[in-house]
C-alpha cells in the first residue's frame, strides 16, 4: 500500500530525496494545472511548479501534518503564481482591451463558429477556450481560476490578490462577461 | 414578474452565493422566466466549455523533466553539513562577486596595456628613464595575469553553466581551483612588491573566491550559482566579460612591443 502524503512528507523532512520526488510525483500535475489555469503559459507554468517545490522544500519545517499536503501545496503555488504576476507589472492590463464589452463589433473580430462536427475536436475547443481566457487581464483570470476551479471565497481570493470583497466579486463577473463575448459562437453552435 | 435577473445575479446562482434576501427572489423568477432559465442554462454551458478546453495536455515525461529540473535544489548528494549549511549562503555572495571580480581583473589588465599610465607617459618622455627590475617583472606579471584570468574565466563560466557534477569532477574541479590559487597567491604577492595595488586588490578578491572553489562543494556552488544567475543576470556580466575578453585578445601587443 502506497504511503500517506504525512508519511511521506516526514521521510522527506528527514532528508529522503526520494521521499520529496514522490511528493513532486503526486502533485506536480495539479501544481502546473493551477498555474497553467492562472497564467495561461506553459513555461511560466512549469517555471512556477520549480519554485514551488523549492519554496516548498525549504518550508517543509513548518509544515503541519494534520492539514492536507496537497492543500498546502496549493496555497504555496497560489502566492508562487501571484508573486510571478505581480513582478510583471501588467496585473491589471487586459490581454484585450476593455473595450471587448462593450463594442458590438467585437462579434466580428471574433474566430467564426467551427461547425458542430468540428467542434466534436477537443483541439478546437481548448484553442477557443485559450483564446478566451487570454483575453482577460491577469487579475480577472486570477480571480476566476481561484473561484471556479479552486473553489475559493470571494474573502479568501480577495485577500490572495489583494482586493476588497467587491472588487473581486467584479473581477469575477467581467471575467465570466468576456469569456462569454469571446466563446458565444461556440456555445450557441 | 420581478425584472430580468442579470448575468451577475445568475453567476451568483450558480456559484450559490446569492445573498440570503435575494434567494427566495431569484429562484422565484426563475421559475416563473423560460427566457432567464436559459441564460442560466448558457452559463453553464458557458463555464463546462471552459471546464473542458481550459488545461494543456502533458507529456508523459511530465514528473521526470520536472524531476530533473528540481534534483539539483533539492538534493545534495555530496555535501556534507558543513558545506551546505555555512557555505551555501557565503555562495550566493559569492557567486555575485565573481563575475564583477573578473571583469575588474579584465578591466585593470585592459587599463595596463592600453590605457595611459603615468608610469608609461614618463617612460616616452624627453628624459626617459632605463627600464627598472620593477617595470620590467610589472610586464611580466601582466603578460602572465592575462593568462590566469582566462583560466579563472573558464572556471567560473563552467561554475555557471553546470549543474550537476559527479565525484570525479568535483575532485576535477577542486584540483584546478588549487592550481589557480597558488598562481594566483604569486601574483598577488608580485603585484603588491611592485606597488601596482589595483591589481593587487582584485587578485585578493579572486583568491578569496578560489579559496572557496577548492575547500567547497561545486555541486552545492553550481546549483546556488545557477539560480543566481538567473535572477541577478550575473550570466549577462559573464556575457559582457567574453565580450571584454575578446577585445583584450585582439589587442594586446605583448610587453616586448614597448620597450
Ligand atoms: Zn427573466
Amino acid at each position: 500500500m502506497a504511503l500517506s502524503d504525512a508519511a511521506v512528507v516526514a521521510l522527506a523532512r528527514d532528508g529522503d530525496s526520494e521521499a520529496f520526488r514522490a511528493l513532486v510525483e503526486r502533485h506536480g500535475r495539479a501544481v502546473f494545472r493551477l498555474a497553467h489555469r492562472m497564467t495561461g503559459s506553459r513555461t511560466d507554468a512549469e517555471d512556477i511548479v520549480q519554485e514551488t517545490f523549492i519554496r516548498a522544500y525549504r518550508q517543509l519545517s513548518r509544515f503541519e501534518s494534520r492539514a492536507s499536503f496537497g492543500t498546502w501545496i496549493h496555497r504555496i503555488a497560489m502566492n508562487c503564481t501571484i508573486d510571478l504576476l505581480r513582478s510583471r507589472g501588467s496585473y491589471h492590463e487586459a490581454a484585450y482591451d476593455d473595450e471587448l464589452l462593450k463594442e458590438p463589433s467585437i462579434q466580428q473580430t471574433v474566430p467564426r463558429a467551427p461547425s458542430p462536427e468540428r467542434l466534436i475536436l477537443s483541439r478546437e475547443v481548448k484553442d477557443a477556450v485559450q483564446n478566451a481566457m487570454g483575453a482577460l487581464s491577469p487579475l480577472e483570470r486570477s480571480a476566476f481560476v481561484l473561484r471556479h476551479f479552486e473553489g475559493r471565497s470571494h474573502e479568501e481570493i480577495g485577500e490572495a490578490l489583494g482586493l476588497g470583497t467587491s472588487a473581486t466579486k467584479h473581477s469575477i463577473f467581467r471575467a465570466v462577461r468576456k469569456m462569454r463575448v469571446v466563446l458565444a459562437p461556440f456555445v450557441e453552435s | 414578474m420581478t425584472p430580468h435577473l442579470t448575468e451577475d445575479d445568475l453567476l451568483l446562482h450558480y456559484y450559490g452565493e446569492t445573498d440570503p434576501s435575494r434567494e427566495g427572489i431569484v429562484a422565484a423568477h426563475l421559475g416563473a422566466c423560460a427566457e432567464c432559465r436559459a441564460s442560466l442554462v448558457g452559463l453553464e454551458r458557458l463555464l463546462a466549455m471552459v471546464n473542458s478546453g481550459v488545461d494543456v495536455d502533458l507529456p508523459q515525461t511530465f514528473e521526470r523533466d520536472i524531476w530533473r529540473r528540481l534534483a539539483p535544489h533539492v538534493v545534495r548528494p555530496h555535501a556534507s553539513v558543513l558545506w551546505s549549511t555555512v557555505l551555501t549562503p557565503r555562495w550566493l555572495a559569492w557567486g555575485a562577486a565573481a563575475a564583477g571580480v573578473v571583469l575588474a581583473v579584465l578591466l585593470v589588465v585592459q587599463l595596463r596595456l592600453h590605457g595611459p599610465s603615468p608610469r608609461k607617459a614618463a617612460d616616452e618622455g624627453p628624459h626617459r628613464a632605463p627600464a627598472t627590475a620593477d617595470v620590467f617583472r610589472e610586464r611580466v606579471l601582466l603578460a602572465d595575469l592575462e593568462n590566469h584570468f582566462e583560466r579563472s574565466e573558464m572556471m567560473l563560466v563552467e561554475l555557471v553553466n553546470t549543474s550537476h557534477y559527479t565525484p570525479a569532477e568535483i575532485q576535477r574541479e577542486q584540483a584546478r581551483a588549487e592550481d589557480l590559487l597558488a598562481a594566483n597567491r604569486l601574483y598577488r604577492q608580485t603585484a603588491a612588491n611592485v606597488g601596482n595595488a589595483p591589481v593587487a586588490h582584485v587578485l585578493e578578491e579572486l583568491e578569496r573566491l578560489l579559496v572557496d572553489v577548492a575547500a567547497s562543494s561545486p555541486t552545492a556552488a553550481a546549483a546556488d550559482l545557477e539560480v543566481l544567475g538567473r535572477r541577478t543576470e550575473s550570466q549577462s556580466l559573464i556575457f559582457k566579460v567574453r565580450v571584454l575578453s575578446r577585445s583584450t585578445d585582439r589587442g594586446f601587443e605583448g610587453p616586448s612591443t614597448q620597450g
